[in-house]
Formats: C-alpha cells, sequence, structure tokens
C-alpha cells in the first residue's frame, strides 16, 4: 500500500500545470454535488409522501454524467501520458521502469486513482439503495437506482479490465482501452434516454406503457428489471463488481507484457 | 569473485525474434560492455533484468537474488540510464528527482546535487528545454543519486560530446574501484570500451556469440591484413574476413594464425574489430 501512494504522489508530481487541480476541483465539486443530489432526493420523495406533488429530480443523470467525464480521466491516466496543451510530454511509465516497484502496485495506483474520481457517483449510489431498502420510495425510482447501480458496476468492471488490457509497455492488449470509448457511447446513449422522466412518485404503478414515451418497449423492461437491484442485491452487486474490478484491474497475475518487440 | 549478474539460460520468445539461450556473469568490481548490432537483443536483454519484460525461461539473478522474485530488492540495486530520455519533457529535473526519491530509502541528495553542479544542469529550467547530453547527464545524475550496486547502462554516451563522454568514462571507472559495484554497459561506441571495459559480451540476432575479458582479446584473436594471395585459399579459417581485389583484413583465432598463417604478422584487435568481423563473417 506505501508503494501505491508513492505512485499515486509520483502522478501528482509528475503531471504539470492545472490540470491535476482541475482533476482534484471536479471530484470535490462532483461531491458536492452528489451530497446535494442527496438531499434534493429525500427532500422530493418526503414532498411527495406530504403533499402529493410530483417533484422532478434529474439527479441521476447527472451522476451518469459525472461517469461520462470519468471515462476521459481512464483514457489518459491508463496510458501514464502526461498531456500538457493537449501535447503527450512524456510517458510516467517509462520513468518509473526503473524504480524498485511492481507493475501491480502501478495498476493498483492506477485502479485507486479511478475509486477516487468514481467517489461522488459510489456516494450517491450508496444513498439511493439506503433510500429503497429503508424508505420504499416507489417503484420508479427503485428501477433508476438499479439502473445507476448497474451502470455504476459496468463502469467498475471496465476499469478493471482497461487496466489490465492497457498493461505496462504492451502494445497488444491496447485494444482493451477501447473499452472505454464502448463505455462513453453507452452512457451517453442511456443519458441522453433518461434526461425527460419524472423520478418521484410513490404510488408509481411501473409498467412497460407507463414509460412508454421515454424509452422503446425493450428498455423499458430493461429499466423495469432493474429494481431488483435497487436495494439489497444492488449492495451486492456493487461488492461483486469493485472486487472484480479489484483483481482484474490490479492484482490477478495475468501474462502481461510479453510478445512484445521493443527496440531490442 | 562474487559476481554480481547472472544470468543463466535465458530464453524470450517473440513472434519475430528470439534471445536464444543467453548465458553471462558480470563480477563485483567490473565494467562488461555488452555490443551487438541494432536489433541484436541487447535493449531486451537489460529490460529482462529489469523484469519490465516477462521471459519465456531462465534465470536472472542481481547480488545474488532472483530479479523476478525480488524484484523490489533488485531494482533498488540498480540504477538505469535508458538509450531514449524517459523524462516528462515540460516538468523539471527537480521533479524528477522529487519524484524518483520516493521509492530510494538510500537516496543521497549530497551524491544528486554533486553531479548537478559538476555538471552545471539546472534543477528548475524544463526538461525540454535541455540538451541531449544534458538529459543524458541528468539521468545519470538520477542514477547514481541512490547508491546503486550495479549501473545498467544502455548506449547512453551516444548524446554526449567527447570531453562529457571521457569524463563519464572517469567516472564509471571510479564508480566500479571499491570492488563491491560493477557496470554493465551496452554501446555502439566501442572506443568507450577499449578504454574502461574488463569483460566483453557480443550478442548477434538474439545469441551470445563471445563473452570474454578485455585482457584476453588479444590473447585469443589477432589481426591480420595483407595481400590476398597470402590467403592461399584459406578463407574459411577467420572469425570474419573483409576481402578487396590486392588486400585482405581478418579477424582469426591466434591459434589458427599460429598454424596457417606463421609468415604473418598481425596486430591485436580492438573491441571494434571483434564486433564487426564476428558479424560480418567471411565475405
Amino acid at each position: 500500500m506505501k508503494r501505491v501512494i508513492k505512485i499515486i504522489k509520483a502522478y501528482w508530481f509528475m503531471n504539470t500545470g492545472g490540470l491535476k487541480w482541475l482533476f482534484v476541483i471536479s471530484i470535490i465539486f462532483a461531491g458536492i454535488i452528489s451530497l446535494f443530489n442527496c438531499a434534493l432526493i429525500t427532500w422530493a420523495v418526503f414532498k411527495y409522501s406530504n403533499s402529493g406533488e410530483i417533484t422532478w429530480v434529474g439527479g441521476f443523470y447527472i451522476q451518469v454524467m459525472f461517469l461520462i467525464n470519468l471515462a476521459y480521466i481512464l483514457s489518459f491516466n491508463l496510458q501514464g501520458v502526461i498531456m500538457w496543451k493537449g501535447r503527450s510530454t512524456g510517458n510516467l511509465n517509462n520513468f518509473l521502469i526503473q524504480a524498485p516497484i511492481l507493475k501491480e502496485d502501478i495498476y493498483t495506483a492506477k485502479f485507486s486513482i479511478l475509486q477516487i474520481s468514481g467517489l461522488p457517483v459510489f456516494i450517491t449510489i450508496v444513498y439511493l439503495v439506503g433510500l429503497n431498502i429503508f424508505v420504499r420510495p416507489g417503484e420508479l425510482v427503485a428501477s433508476y437506482t438499479g439502473l445507476l447501480t448497474l451502470i455504476y458496476c459496468i463502469w467498475n468492471i471496465a476499469v478493471g479490465i482497461s487496466i489490465r488490457g492497457t498493461s505496462l509497455l504492451s502494445k497488444r492488449y491496447k485494444v482493451f482501452g477501447y473499452i472505454v470509448i464502448a463505455l462513453l457511447i453507452m452512457l451517453i446513449i442511456v443519458h441522453s434516454n433518461i434526461s425527460g422522466v419524472p423520478l418521484i412518485s410513490l404510488e408509481f404503478n411501473l409498467t412497460t406503457e407507463a414509460i412508454w414515451g421515454v424509452f422503446p418497449r425493450d428498455q423499458a423492461s430493461l429499466i423495469m428489471a432493474c429494481r431488483y437491484i435497487s436495494g439489497f442485491f444492488g449492495i451486492i452487486l456493487l461488492i461483486i463488481a469493485f472486487v472484480t474490478s479489484y483483481f482484474l484491474g490490479g492484482r490477478l497475475s495475468l501474462k502481461r507484457s510479453s510478445g512484445l518487440k521493443i527496440n531490442q | 569473485m562474487d559476481n554480481i549478474l547472472e544470468i543463466t539460460n535465458l530464453n524470450k520468445d517473440f513472434t519475430d525474434f528470439k534471445l536464444d539461450n543467453i548465458n553471462l556473469t558480470l563480477e563485483k568490481g567490473s565494467i562488461m560492455g555488452f555490443i551487438g548490432e541494432n536489433g541484436a537483443g541487447k535493449t531486451t536483454t537489460i529490460r529482462l533484468i529489469l523484469n519490465a519484460l516477462e521471459k519465456s525461461s531462465g534465470q536472472i539473478k542481481v547480488m545474488g537474488r532472483d530479479n523476478v522474485v525480488e524484484e523490489l530488492y533488485v531494482k533498488s540495486q540498480i540504477g538505469y540510464v535508458p538509450d531514449e530520455d524517459y523524462f516528462i519533457s515540460n516538468s523539471t529535473l527537480l521533479m524528477h528527482s522529487k519524484t524518483l526519491r520516493l521509492f530510494y530509502d538510500n537516496w543521497s541528495e549530497d551524491i544528486f546535487k554533486s553531479y548537478i553542479s559538476r555538471w552545471k544542469i539546472p534543477l528548475n529550467k524544463k526538461i525540454s528545454e535541455f540538451s541531449k547530453g544534458m538529459k543524458t547527464k541528468a539521468m545519470f545524475a538520477l542514477a547514481f543519486a541512490h547508491n546503486p550496486k550495479v549501473l545498467i547502462l544502455d548506449e547512453p554516451t551516444a548524446g554526449l560530446d567527447p570531453m562529457a563522454r571521457i569524463e563519464l568514462l572517469d567516472i564509471l571507472r571510479e564508480f566500479v574501484s571499491d570492488g563491491e559495484k560493477s557496470v554493465f554497459f551496452s554501446t555502439h561506441i566501442t572506443s568507450d570500451l577499449d578504454k574502461i571495459a574488463d569483460y566483453i559480451t557480443l550478442i548477434h540476432e538474439g545469441r551470445i556469440i563471445e563473452s570474454i575479458s578485455a585482457d584476453k582479446l588479444e590473447e585469443k584473436y589477432i589481426f591480420l591484413s595483407g595481400s590476398v594471395e597470402d590467403l592461399k585459399g584459406l578463407d574459411n579459417k577467420f572469425i570474419g574476413l573483409r576481402k578487396g581485389e590486392i588486400v585482405f583484413e581478418g579477424l582469426i583465432l591466434r591459434e589458427t594464425a599460429n598454424e596457417f598463417f606463421k609468415a604473418m604478422k598481425g596486430i591485436k584487435p580492438n573491441i571494434e574489430n571483434l564486433l564487426t568481423y564476428s558479424i560480418w563473417g567471411v565475405k
């Protein structure tokens, strides 16, 4: 763990310019928005309980937007490329090749950075899952919580696969880096679809027809199915995704850096 | 004498190239020149020592410890200077040293600063404004700063001017003078090795074709030149031969020369002769 922290420090030292500060500020900003979001959803649920008034809450898809931004960070971070004014100025992996650290440490450091950047979304998901378990605000909220949980789990596993795939010095597995692009496209599609849904309705009878106007029939069925992972099973799924991602990205001893011919 | 680096039956397979059964040993207190043409396998061997590449089979030991099993210890004992600089160009040398220092317990700021002031390298200037020579010197300063036991140099002197090269060679000689440290020095500039190498290892197409002490080079080989008529059709007795219409030059085992070319006077070969004629063969 000490070595992982040192690598994260190394990333910090070597990333010059304002980009690293932008990264920190964006996480803090996203964290504040997430906390605000949790409070807003709670307020909306209680407001409906007391007055029957339905309030639109856009918090769900704001979280998806955060994940879209994180996909960009992921793509740079995986390569170890230090960017400055849109240009690559070097690769930290090349610099660290000499240092007494293991490749797994670098993977774990990357994994940790990405988990830190995903923390605001994680906070919201855990809060929503808790809300579903203890308050039961209705099927529609449950469905969207489940959907968000599912997206986060997919994002998490994609992080693991991408870190492993774009392993140090290996060009053979660089194709795995495109998982990030696929993830990005998926998130944009989901985001564009859910951005018009009224999310708070305790007595909302969730049927395909009820959300017909927003999603095509097959997608509506998928959203409906997501309500099953909005509570306790959602927590289990989050844990499974995290552990899988950790082992894929940081610890699983897969063959790496072989088959590459670099300037003998 | 103890070995600081031992490579035993090392193999590495690529789709279009392979390192084939590499064996070599580097004694404490010595400098080994690692020579070969481009693409012969020098950088691959070095990357395998650093465990930056995964070997197919074989064993590499640094100070008696396996470089994979005890990677952290082994890397902490190695100072590495690659052929191309590893710097982040918009950062400074100060930031690079600050970063590298994180990973070494025995990092000496005094040693680092002594090289920096000796070579007049600016600490706060962006690396992108450094010349190639300055970058090389900066990499040497970083490599020396954590008191390594073995220096692994991958064609480092190419970017240096003659003055700096000679100065560096003196530093390397001084580095191994206590008899506890060694240098593994891959280079194309064989004249550098003539000055400082204790051992020469020649690699060609992924195979070691000679590993010899510099003293034994002239004991084992002789460089002959003369009239083509003197060859008497014995071309195949040479390790390497270049033949014109009138004269020839060739590298041959001294033993063979004594047997077949007794009348001819030769000169002692240098490392460049060993490299070039071993690769050229008999033409």
